[in-house]
């Protein structure tokens, strides 16, 4: 096993110089989230710290003093002094399109910040920050219907949640918790179109889309026995009444008549030994969006579905060199984006609609502090998304998750 | 890892970066909003005068153009004469004025008079036809320049009499018939007293008193009846123009990117330029209007147009404030349309425009810009 380590180690070493070099020559033409966030719900994020995205995103039966989940409640029973986690993700994105030429975006985002403590009676306490979804987005394009013009458009907002959670092990091999989960956040556009005529004011709109901030349940449950876990996980549904309002130089329309109902949904995962210090993990994860889910001609819905696969080798309990001390991650997922966007070409989804699906690979390790009460976790997530003959632009990105965990003992 | 980590946050902070032509935009059947022009009749034009006969500025008007009469008033503030300690031999007094070449079109030659005023008039009230006319001093054609009226050596001591007189009233210049128009520039009127003494008899000496006070006064144009099919803008009558037109409140969410009248010239054709600018009109006014002084006109006006010159057949283009047009879509009572005025019209041609009893009416020409498509 040692000689398996050290090949996935001397890998590393040597592809990472490769994928920075290649980076710093990428040219930086976009600032964006994903160009799909154009449409729809906007990107789905993974809320999980870079220790579990190197997994794949297979959290569900994570446990632990200090390795737990943000997927599922459950996981923090075992945690044991106050804890704060938070995460950084800059990552970079290959725009491939129909009929324009491709283009590079960078951008770095904050998926998740959580603070957990023990509490009395055995309970531990938390609280975190999450994005749900990234609806950011820029477009600059002429448009020539009616008087010619430059249109830019900055999207920015999506769907961020707060998590309340209370966990508690119930018994040696049983941990229970509950997320109440108040969803927030708002889409928002700024429209400015440059007419290519002089006499021609620039038109300034601004789309706002937002919702009561209301708040729903999430339960976990885990089963543990040595290395074994399965955890579980279940979401209620919450239906949200939207609003939208649309501003531009003397004139506000805001229309009320329609509801975004965040569906109900479950996560299911396990945690099985391979060997002593290899360990396999596996989720699969689904909310179920629909039609009814949000109704509009712009966009329909379908489950939001992922599978989630990783491997961790951890080091040897001798190790004494720097790089033998280190955790060895990898992991692949496949997620189905809930929207299914209009296809390209149509102009709302009567034509036809398409969905996204999203393949990654990741690796990843993690140094530990020496008094093991915190961590720096780096994953580099490498995939790919999107139709392009379908939605007329595909994508490929890169992600380097990186998470801090502190704790502090006084909170014992 | 690290090396990784810092090329990708260098990335972060660079800042180009949108995506060009992101057809993942397709929104609904509306596309990302359109733009397009309308044009909406002027309910109301017209034509009127300025509410003052007195016309004050760089150029003095003098002569006879069909209805259209002006003259020119004159003042001394002092006097300068010749010193009476000596022996004085006048060899002549004049009244001299410069001419404006830019009001040189209506020459014709006409015999132009210099006349005392009967009546002590004032720069501020003076109306057409303003003070009774004295006697006769002298009269000249306009073709010489400076343009000179020669008053004769003896009137010395009616000189002497009017500086004696705190309460001179000054000096006419008119034309007494015939057609023409000439310009005389302000602040050049003066009387030139030249003389020798008797110890120096070959050395003429000029004394000039200065008329620094100086303005024209004309002709009142005839009110326009509101139904003329043509509209007369600027010329000597400096006429005025006047449009008003709905602006209709846009569909929900829309937003208007532009209005601007548009009128149709008629002529005549002219190699001049001019300024023309517009003023927002205040107060409720009919086509039956006769003056601008009830029209409630702003002081600053609305826009300014340089360098327009008329050509039959062309249009004039007089853009409205975006604000403008967007608070008269709003509140169609504060909409009184507009007034447009010719800078020193006389320079050029009276334009005439057609008005919207015409064929080819004015129109407010506005832009409006449907919403963008929303998200959901």
């Amino acid at each position: 096993m040692s000689a398996l380590r050290k090949t996935w180690m001397a890998r590393l070493g040597a592809v990472a110089p490769f994928i920075a070099a290649a980076l710093i020559a990428l040219p930086a033409s976009a600032l964006a989230s994903s160009a799909y966030s154009a449409g729809g719900l906007g990107e789905p994020s993974l809320e999980e710290p870079a220790r579990l995205r190197a997994l794949g995103g297979a959290g569900a039966a994570e446990h632990g003093p200090r390795a737990f989940s943000l997927v599922n409640p459950a996981s923090a029973a075992e945690v044991d002094h106050l804890i704060l986690e938070g995460t950084v993700m800059p990552s970079m994105r290959r725009v491939s399109a129909l009929s324009f030429p491709g283009e590079t975006a960078r951008e770095t985002v904050v998926p998740s910040l959580r603070a957990l403590v023990r509490v009395p009676g055995r309970f531990t306490l938390g609280g975190a920050y999450l994005v749900g979804t990234n609806g950011r987005f820029g477009i600059d394009r002429p448009e020539s219907s009616g008087a010619p013009s430059t249109l830019r458009i900055d999207g920015a907002g999506g769907i961020d949640l707060i998590r309340i959670t209370l966990a508690r092990r119930v018994s040696p091999s049983v941990n229970l918790g509950v997320d109440y989960e108040v969803i927030v956040g708002s889409f928002r556009e700024d429209w400015a179109r440059d007419f290519v005529d002089p006499a021609l004011i620039t038109t300034r709109d601004t789309l706002e889309t937002t919702w009561e901030r209301q708040g729903r349940w999430r339960f976990g449950a885990q089963m543990h026995h040595g290395t074994w876990a399965i955890g579980g996980v279940y979401e209620l549904a919450r239906r949200l009444p939207l609003a939208t309002t649309q501003r531009t130089a003397g004139t506000f329309v805001r229309q009320e008549h329609k509801n975004l109902t965040i569906p109900s949904g479950f996560a299911v995962g396990a945690m099985a030994p391979i060997t002593e210090r290899l360990r396999a993990v596996g989720q699969y994860r689904r909310a179920d969006w629909s039609r009814e889910s949000l109704l509009s001609d712009r966009v329909d819905f379908r489950a939001e579905q992922r599978w989630s696969f990783g491997l961790e080798l951890l080091p040897a309990a001798d190790a004494t060199r720097f790089l033998t001390r280190l955790p060895v991650r990898v992991g692949a997922s496949v997620l189905t984006w809930p929207d299914l966007l209009v296809r390209a070409g149509a102009t709302d989804i009567s034509g036809g609609t398409a969905g996204v699906k999203e393949v990654a690979f990741s690796l990843g390790t993690g140094l530990r502090s020496q008094d093991r009460g915190g961590a720096v976790d780096l994953s580099l997530e490498a995939g790919s998304r999107g139709d392009k003959d379908a939605l007329g632009v595909s994508e490929k990105f890169l992600r380097l998750a990186i998470s801090l965990q502190v704790s502090d003992d006084t909170w014992k | 890892m690290l090396a990784l980590a810092a090329a990708l946050l260098g990335g972060c902070s660079e800042r180009a970066s949108r995506i060009t032509g992101n057809e993942r935009l397709l929104r609904g059947d509306q596309g990302l909003g359109t733009t397009i022009q309308s044009d909406t009749l002027v309910d109301r034009d017209t034509y009127v005068a300025p509410a003052s006969t007195a016309v004050r500025g760089p150029t003095l008007l003098v002569g006879i153009q069909g209805t259209y009469e002006s003259k020119a008033l004159f003042r001394p503030s002092t006097w300068t004469l010749p010193d009476t300690l000596v022996t004085t031999v006048i060899d002549t007094i004049r009244f001299r004025v410069d001419f404006d070449p830019r009001v040189d079109r209506y020459l014709t030659g006409n015999r132009v008079l210099a006349l005392q005023t009967a009546a002590a008039w004032d720069t501020t009230n003076v109306q057409w036809p303003g003070p009774a006319s004295g006697p006769l001093l002298g009269t000249s054609p306009d073709a010489q320049a400076p343009f000179t009226i020669e008053l004769g050596a003896s009137t010395i001591g009616q000189v002497r009499a009017w500086a004696a007189d705190p309460t001179f009233p000054g000096f006419v210049l008119s034309i007494d018939s015939g057609t023409g128009v000439r310009g005389f520039l302000a602040g050049t009127g003066r009387i030139e007293i030249v003389y020798h003494t008797t110890l120096a008899p070959t050395t003429l000496v000029t004394k000039v008193t200065r008329l620094p006070t100086d303005l024209s006064i004309q002709t009142p144009a005839a009110p326009a009846t509101g139904s003329e099919s043509t509209l007369l803008l600027g010329g000597l009558f400096q006429s005025e123009a006047l449009f008003r037109a709905p602006v209709a409140p846009p569909p929900a969410g829309f937003s208007i990117n532009a209005a601007r009248f548009v009128a149709h010239l008629l002529g005549p054709a002219s190699p001049d330029t001019v300024e023309i600018k517009a003023y927002r009109i205040r107060n409720a006014w009919t086509e039956g209007v006769s003056v601008d002084s009830t029209l409630g006109l702003d002081a600053t006006p609305l826009e300014t147009l340089t360098g327009v010159r008329v050509v039959a057949g062309d249009s004039i283009t007089i853009p409205i404030p975006i604000s403008l047009a967007r608070e008269w879509s709003a509140d169609s009572t504060s909409n009184q349309g507009i007034l447009i005025r010719v800078t020193n019209s006389f320079y050029a041609s009276e334009i005439e425009i057609d008005s919207r009893e015409s064929v080819a009416p004015p129109v407010l020409r506005v832009n409006t810009t449907s919403p963008p498509p929303g998200r959901f």
